[in-house]
Parts: C-alpha cells; structure tokens; sequence
C-alpha cells in the first residue's frame, strides 16, 4: 500500500469518527471565501469549548486539503509556540511528514529539516524574515504545503508562501488574538502579495484573552467580530471528548457563569473515565494516606473533589507584587506527592499530577516544596491553556476575611477558574477558600463551582 | 519648522510614583505617568509633531536621519557603518587587528565582515572609503586596551534644560556611538552629509548634545565604579560623517528651546485624543507633502477607492492605538523608570533585577556565562523552560550607565547562567563593557515592541485597496474588509444549515 493511500485511510477513519458538528466546520474551512456568490464572505469561526478537538477540526482540515491538492498551502497560525507544535504532532500522527509540514520558529540555531523545524531570524535591513536560510532551506520552505507559526511571526511563512498560487489562513486559539494583533497578520499578506483562498478561526471565546493592561485589547477577534456582526453564528462544537463528566459539570457550571451561549456535553467514550480507567489505568495503592490529608481526596470514583482551605493561613504579597498563600501551596504540594506516590501502572509507571495556580509566586512556592523529580509538575493557568492533564489540582490562593480575590474577579480574567478546571481529564482537586471566594465575596463562577452537583466537598484541617 | 505654534513647556514631568513605581497597583488603563522619552523621540518630536505623532501611536519607526535629502535606500547603511567601525576600532584595541593601511586592506577587512550583506557594495563606495581614507592615521594611533566603549545607554531621570533663566527637567535615555574616555569625547556616527560641508547634519548634531546632556545629569552614585569621577562637563561632543568631524557646541540656547518644545508633544499625543490635529496643523511640511522626508509615505499614503468601507475601519482601528500605547507605557516605560528610580538591591527584592558576575565571555562573543545567586538562577532556568520567559537584558555598568544587550537563555548548571547575545552588531568582550569588578545585572525583556508592531500593522492595513472595482472584487483581503465593516454578509459558510434545534441529540 502506498504511503498516500495509508494516511487517506488514516485519515478517512479518523473523520469518520467525527459527529455531524465537527464535520461541518472541517467543510467550511474547505470553502472558499467567495463560494457563495459576490454578495456574501465565508469566514468560518469555530467555537470549540475544551476538549472538543478543535485543533483536530483544523488539522482534518489540513490533512483533507492535502490529500487533494498537490499544489497550493495552507498557513496554520497559533498564538503559542505550544499549539503549533501540538497541531504539527497531530499532523504527523496522521502520517503527514515533514515534506508536507513545516514548523517555523524564531531561533536560528534551530534547524531539523527531518523533524519539519525551521528557526530564522528578521533582518530589518533587508527586512527578510527568513534570515540566515540557506538556498536549500528556502527552497524547501517554498515547496512544503502547510506552514505552521505564532501570528507574530507570521511573517515567516507568509514571505514562504508568497510563491504559491494559493494559500489559505487558519488561525487557531483566537481566544488570545485580539484584533490588532489579527489584523497586523492581515497586513503582513499585503505586504507578501497574497490573495489568500480561505481564512477561519478556531478557538474557546471563553477561554483566557492575551495577557494585558488594557481592557480594549482584552476581546478576542470573534467577540470583535460579534460585535461588528451580531447576527454572525459561529460553528458551536458541542461534544467534549476529554474530562469526566462529573468535571464536564463543573466546566459547565463555570461556561453558565462567564454567560455561554451553549453547553457542553460528554462523548461516551470519556463521560465515566477515571485515573483508573482508560486509557490512564493507574493502581490506587493507599501506600500513606497521612493524618493531614484526607484520603477521599484521592478516591478515583470522585472526579471532582474541592477542598475548602478556610482555615488555612492567609495570602501574602511576594516580590514582584505577584501573591502566594504558603499553607496552600503546602498542602497543594502534599497532595501532589501522594497522588504520585499512590497510583501507578501496571509497569510501575507513577502519576504525574498537575498543579496549577493564577500566581507566579504561588508557583514558586509550591515548587520549593516539591521533590525535584515533581518540581516541573507545577505551572500557571495561563501556561497550561491548551493542554491536558489526567489529574489537576488548582490552586486559588486567596484567603482574606474581605473576600477579596484581585484580578480573579475580573469578568474576563476570571476565565481562569474555567480554563484551570477544564484541563482535568479524570481528576480535579479544587483548592479554595468558601469563606473568601462564595460566604463574602459571593463570586458568581467560584459559586457555580462550588455548587456542581456533582462535586464532592472536603474540608482542609488547619 | 514651519507653523509651529508657542508651546508651552511642562513645569513638572508626570513620573510614576509611590504605588505604581514600587509596582504595587495592578496596571490597567491609562497609565498614571508620561512616557519615558528616548533620545530618538525627543529628536523627532523637534523634527516634527506630526512624525512624533506617527511614531508613538502608529508604530512607524522610520529614522529621521535614514534617508533624507534623497539618499541611497538601503536599510541599514548607517548602522552598518557604525557597526564596522566599532568592530574595527574595537579588535585594533583587543589586538585582534593590525590597523589596516590601504584601502584594499580595509576592504577586505569590511568583506569579511559584512560578509553577503545586500548593501555592502553601496556602502563601500559612498561612505566607508571616504572614511577610510581620513582615518588610517587615527586608527594607527589607537593604544592597546583604549578605553573606549560602544552602544552605550545613558539615561536619568533628571536631564537638565535651561531656557530664559528657567530650569527644567525631564526623563531621558539614549544611546551613545562611542564613548572615548582617554580622548574625552563622544562621537555621534553618521552617513549623512557631503562633502565639503561646513557644519553637522542638524539631526545628529542635536543627538550628540542631547545624548551630551544625559551624562552630565547622571549622579556620580549612579555611575559604574570606574567611571564615577570622570567630568563629561569638558567632553567634546564629535558627530563624525563620512567626509568630516565636526565639533558640536555644548552651550547651545537653541537646542534648549527646541527640546523644551519637543517634550511638551510628548504627553498631549500620549493622553489627548486633541493632539492629533494639533499635530497635523504644526507639520514640518505644512499641508503641502515634502516627499523627501522619511514620514510621507505615512502621512500621505495612497488612499484607494476600495474597500468602501475604509471609513469605519479607520475609525474602528483607532479605538487601540492608544491602548496599545498604553501597554508599552505600563511595560516598557515603567520599567526605566523603576531601574533608574531605585538602587539595585531594592529592584531585586521587587523581583525586577537580577544580580550577577560576569564569569565568562565566549570568544566569538555570542554567550555570556553569569554567575548569579543560586535561587535567582534557578528561577531564570525554571521559568525560562517552562513559562517561555527565555529573554532577557544583561546590563554591564549600572541602568544609568552602560551597555544593554539582549540575550535568551540557553542552559544553567547550578548558579551559573548561559546567555546567548541576540541581534548585536557590535561584537562584546571583557574589555569592550563596561564592568565594574565583573559585576553584571539582568532583567527579564517584555515584548513590548509587539504592540509597536501591532500598532504599525493596523496603520498600514488602512492604506491597503484596489482602485477598480474587478480587481477588489477578487482581492480576498479587501472583501474581508467591506464584510467586517461595509454592506457584504457575513457567513460561517456556504449553506448555514443546522439551526440549534436541528442538530443531533
């Protein structure tokens, strides 16, 4: 069998899996932007909530244009370097290979034409993104069909495609894309001559906007375009194929409190997964269960666990103005531990649970009381959008009498709550205080957090 | 200057204070302070308001000095030339060199550095041989371990102007060509200028003064130890062209006028939405487009017929010029005046400044190895890995006074730090920084020139159309024009089918 007709029945039986929704956005990215006559614009946006594949939508996409254009590109934009390197990945999972696919950085000393990897730098004075290429280089970069960078540097692959007859412009979590930074891309196909066939917008409106000091620069591109365009409807994935469904609830709870238009629901094959299940199957061996942390906290059978730490100490300010409460990263760090310690697999393979907080400084600490083989196991919410993780534990931090929570309580920054808990695949352990966040603060999403019904409430010892 | 109405000048610059210096407020908004100016903007700002106006809220970075009068076009010829020259200059001193004594020799020399460069041929034969032909002599005369520094910053917060008995002060930061301490000057580099003339191209004359008056408003406790009792009062101020040194006055009652005038630009573009037109009224051009200048293809672009919807865009897009500004402010302009506010021992408990030791300089001059302490580098290493902040500005002398330079993070071993130098023309080494006892500081680098770039792209996206009606029909970019903001629908796709409640269950 050729190598082309195994990844078009690769690619045939992954699309075959997809439902009706996900089916139609990967047509409409296919589209052109003029296919339905002169007085109309095809602008496909995807809105896909977590864990319902809307980068597997983009990449089907890709994969489906490759199989029948031998001619022409695809420029694949994410804001993160991250998300260029999962939709690459998804990319060569379908069997693509780096004579199709190509991944553009800006670190010149990175250069791997097998693994599809091009660093370059910008010249200012030539004004050429595609610095410090060789000849061999730039001609590969000419013939690959689908280019993947951050819109930053878009510039790279737009000065590679500007040979090509025909491009199309995908860009993928515009939750952090806001319209200046949209519209810079669009300049950028000016100045490169390009008349691009297509263009569409993958992402979670819901989801974290770009870091910044400025609430106009805080909607995403599709809240932009809603606004221009009320009456615009977007592509609404609906199935989530990643949490359990006791957290598809909570996620669900948090969607109703940031005002989402619809729900999510669980696919079957995730709706009762648990660390013990498919496809993590972990052990639990209550190997020490401790005084001080409560063993229902790590029962597979609840998903979602929160853990009231009202009686924890309280947050303080650390260097650089960023916050850390040291009895919570205290016991975020324990329960890290024992997770770790106390499932594993089969082959001996131990659970790497996933912290993550809004402060940099609570980070910090936590990762001072982790072992140095789990230090990298804690991280931002900022950081870990995009990903997924079998077992999270967050941490909220605050813990003041005046329920104050900072910028948590900002309407779009409080996405964090929404983004931190929906990166759990089969476990969630939630860390608050219900003094602070729900008894005085009364903040609407930590509420609908704490009421999913489907939680399981414990109570931290001091 | 033409139409250039009375200004009047600003009594009391707005710095940050209390709160918002010590980094305490959660930024947000407009900023409670005016920008920190650099020495470019200032000469700008004097040049002409509306270009200030075109720099600070719509990203245009054109140099003023790049291309006027009708020059070559190449980008970069100035910079280059400085760059050869600091090169050069710098490995005579190192040994490294012999002082070339013929133009085939310096040639070579510049070949071998420049290396492939597009420009290299236009910049041999217009400027760097008229240069060379001056300069064997002085290049002879260079003594081995000269103190001579290149691409150093010098700012403060207190840069003194007098005008008509009054005095006033205001932030300022620039960055010096060279600095000659055993000969006492400063030089200025330039490809502007002909030969034959008599004075300074007015540009960089200004430059030089301006760059002239932060040193000498640096308190000595600001200084790098080895620099802390050198008198830059009786400095000679040097712009140097291709075809001629010419000495720059330091007493000089103009220049205070003029910046006087340039700095009140400043804070009414970055706050008053007035300004704009205030700015367009007082251009250097008048309302006539002087197609020499750099900023005409900004100020008078073409506007095309299509996209119809043009006028709704514009007004669109300006709703985040400010803001982007804005950002810049809290990012970039914050920071200078927290480093330049507070000692370094409180910008490190502020989380701001990393303290460290030069250990090692590569010899190719690409990688700096730091010692820091333990804790800071394993915080740079951890969060350069996993939070993707690998950037940074090494800082060798103090933040008043010394060389920045950008560097990423490369690896970590314990206390030590590798930095890899990014995007320096001018090569660096022990001798050629400035390092008080090997003592070296860091910050983490925001990407604020991203919003600049943001800002650019949006200002530039408004000139773009068709002038036929066919050919923006078929123009993809101009239709997502007329469906964003004109009369064209907009669709998800070509058949909206599958309304909510008709989809599967």
């Amino acid at each position: 069998m050729s190598a082309y007709r195994e990844i078009k029945d690769r690619v045939e039986e992954r699309y075959s899996r997809f439902d009706q929704l996900q089916r139609q956005a990967v047509e409409a990215i296919l589209d052109e932007w003029s296919s339905a006559g002169d007085e109309v614009f095809i602008l496909p946006v995807v809105d896909g909530p977590p864990g319902t594949g809307k980068t597997s939508v983009g990449t089907m996409a890709v994969a489906n244009y490759l199989l029948e254009n031998r001619e022409g590109g695809i420029t694949y934009l994410c804001y993160t370097h991250f998300a260029t390197d999962v939709a690459q990945g998804s990319l060569r999972g379908l069997g693509f290979g780096f004579r199709q696919v190509a991944r553009l950085t800006p670190n010149p000393v990175e250069r791997d034409l097998r693994r599809g990897v091009i660093g370059s730098s910008y010249d200012p004075w030539s004004g050429s993104y595609l610095e410090g290429l060789s000849a061999n280089e730039r001609r590969y970069l000419q013939e690959v069909q689908v280019l993947l960078c951050t819109l930053h540097g878009s510039g790279r692959a737009l000065e590679s495609m500007r040979r090509k007859q025909e491009t199309r412009i995908i860009v993928d979590e515009f939750s952090q894309v806001n319209p200046p930074i949209f519209f810079m891309t669009l300049q950028r196909l000016r100045r490169f001559n390009l008349n691009p066939l297509g263009y569409a917008l993958l992402g979670d409106p819901l989801q974290l906007p770009v870091v910044t000091t400025q609430p106009l620069l805080q909607p995403n591109i599709a809240d932009y375009i809603r606004r221009l365009r009320p009456t615009y409807h977007a592509h609404e994935l609906e199935f989530q194929f990643r949490m359990h469904n006791d957290i598809c609830e909570a996620v669900n709870s948090l969607r109703r409190a940031l005002n989402a238009g619809f729900y999510l629901r669980s696919s079957d094959s995730v709706r009762d997964r648990d660390l013990t299940s498919d496809p993590f199957n972990f052990r639990w061996r209550e190997v020490s269960s401790g005084e001080e942390v409560s063993r229902e906290i790590f029962d597979p059978q609840h998903a979602l666990v929160i853990v009231d730490t009202s009686n924890l100490g309280r947050e303080e300010v650390t260097v650089g103005g960023s916050k850390r409460n040291r009895d919570e990263a205290g016991l975020a760090a324990r329960i890290a531990i024992e997770f770790n310690r106390s499932f594993q697999t089969e082959d001996g393979i131990h659970l790497t649970p996933m912290v993550l907080t809004p402060y940099s400084g609570q980070v910090r600490e936590i990762r001072n009381m982790l072992p140095p083989d789990l230090q990298e196991c804690c991280t931002t919410i900022y950081r870990s959008q995009g990903r997924e993780y079998p077992c999270v534990i967050v941490s909220f931090v605050w813990n003041n009498p005046a329920g104050f929570i900072g910028f948590l309580e900002d309407f779009r920054l409080r996405a964090q709550t929404y983004v931190a808990c929906s990166r759990a695949q089969a476990k969630l352990v939630v860390l608050m205080s219900r003094h602070c966040f729900i008894d005085v603060g009364g903040h609407a999403d930590f509420v609908e957090l704490y009421n999913t019904r489907t939680a399981h409430l414990v109570r931290a010892r001091a | 200057m033409k139409n250039m109405s009375e200004r009047i000048p600003i009594s009391q610059w707005r710095a940050p204070e209390g709160e918002v210096l010590e980094g305490n407020v959660f930024p947000s908004g407009q900023p409670p302070f005016y920008p920190f100016p650099t020495v470019s903007d200032v000469i700008t700002a004097s040049f002409c308001p509306r270009a200030i106006f075109q720099r600070v809220l719509h990203g245009v970075n054109t140099d003023i000095s790049a291309s006027r009068g009708g020059g070559l076009r190449t980008k970069g010829l100035g910079t280059r030339f400085h760059e050869f020259i600091a090169y050069l200059k710098t490995s005579i001193a190192e040994g490294d060199l012999t002082p070339p004594r013929s133009l085939a020799e310096l040639m070579s020399l510049f070949r071998l550095f420049v290396r492939d460069w597009e420009g290299a041929d236009n910049l041999w034969r217009f400027y760097l041989q008229d240069w060379g032909n001056r300069k064997f002599e002085e290049l002879r005369q260079i003594i081995p371990n000269a103190r001579t520094y290149f691409e150093t910053t010098a700012a403060s917060l207190n840069v003194r102007f007098n005008y008509e008995g009054e005095e006033y002060e205001y932030p300022l930061e620039g960055i010096i060509d060279e600095l000659d301490l055993d000969g006492e000057r400063i030089i200025e580099r330039t490809i502007r200028g002909r030969p034959g003339d008599d004075r300074p191209p007015a540009q960089e004359a200004y430059q030089a003064w301006l760059l002239w008056k932060i040193l000498c408003s640096i308190d000595r406790n600001n200084r790098p130890e080895e620099l802390r009792n050198v008198d830059f009062t009786v400095f000679n101020l040097i712009v140097e062209t291709p075809f001629e040194n010419f000495d720059v006055e330091t007493n000089n009652p103009d220049f205070e006028r003029q910046s006087l005038d340039a700095y009140t630009w400043i804070p009414d573009i970055t706050t008053d939405w007035r300004a704009e037109a205030e700015a367009r009224r007082s251009s250097a051009c008048g309302f006539e487009p002087d197609f020499s200048c750099p900023f005409s293809i900004d100020c008078y672009g073409r506007i095309w017929q299509y996209p119809e919807a043009r006028p709704r865009m514009r007004r669109s897009f300006r709703e985040f010029y400010r803001p982007l500004l804005w950002e810049i402010m809290w990012t970039r302009d914050l920071l200078e005046y927290q480093l330049l506010a507070f000692p370094s021992n409180i910008l490190r408990e502020m989380g701001i400044l990393f303290s460290g030791r030069v250990a090692s300089i590569s010899r190719d001059g690409r990688e700096v190895e730091i010692e820091a302490q333990r804790d800071d580098a394993s915080y740079v290493s951890v969060f350069s890995r996993h939070e993707g902040v690998g950037r940074y500005t090494l800082i060798f002398g103090t933040p008043s006074l010394g060389q920045r330079v950008e560097a990423s993070f490369s690896q970590s071993n314990e206390d030590r730090l590798i930095m890899r130098i990014a995007g320096r023309g001018v090569p660096i080494s022990q001798r050629t920084l400035i390092l008080s006892g090997g003592s070296g500081a860091f910050f983490e680098s925001k990407p604020w020139f991203l919003n600049r770039l943001a800002q650019y792209g949006l200002f530039r996206l408004q000139f773009v159309g068709r002038g036929r009606r066919e050919t923006a029909m078929a123009d993809s970019l101009v239709q997502l024009m007329e469906s964003l903001f004109g009369q064209k629908a907009l669709r998800r796709e070509r058949n909206e089918r599958l309304s909510r409640d008709q989809r599967p269950s």
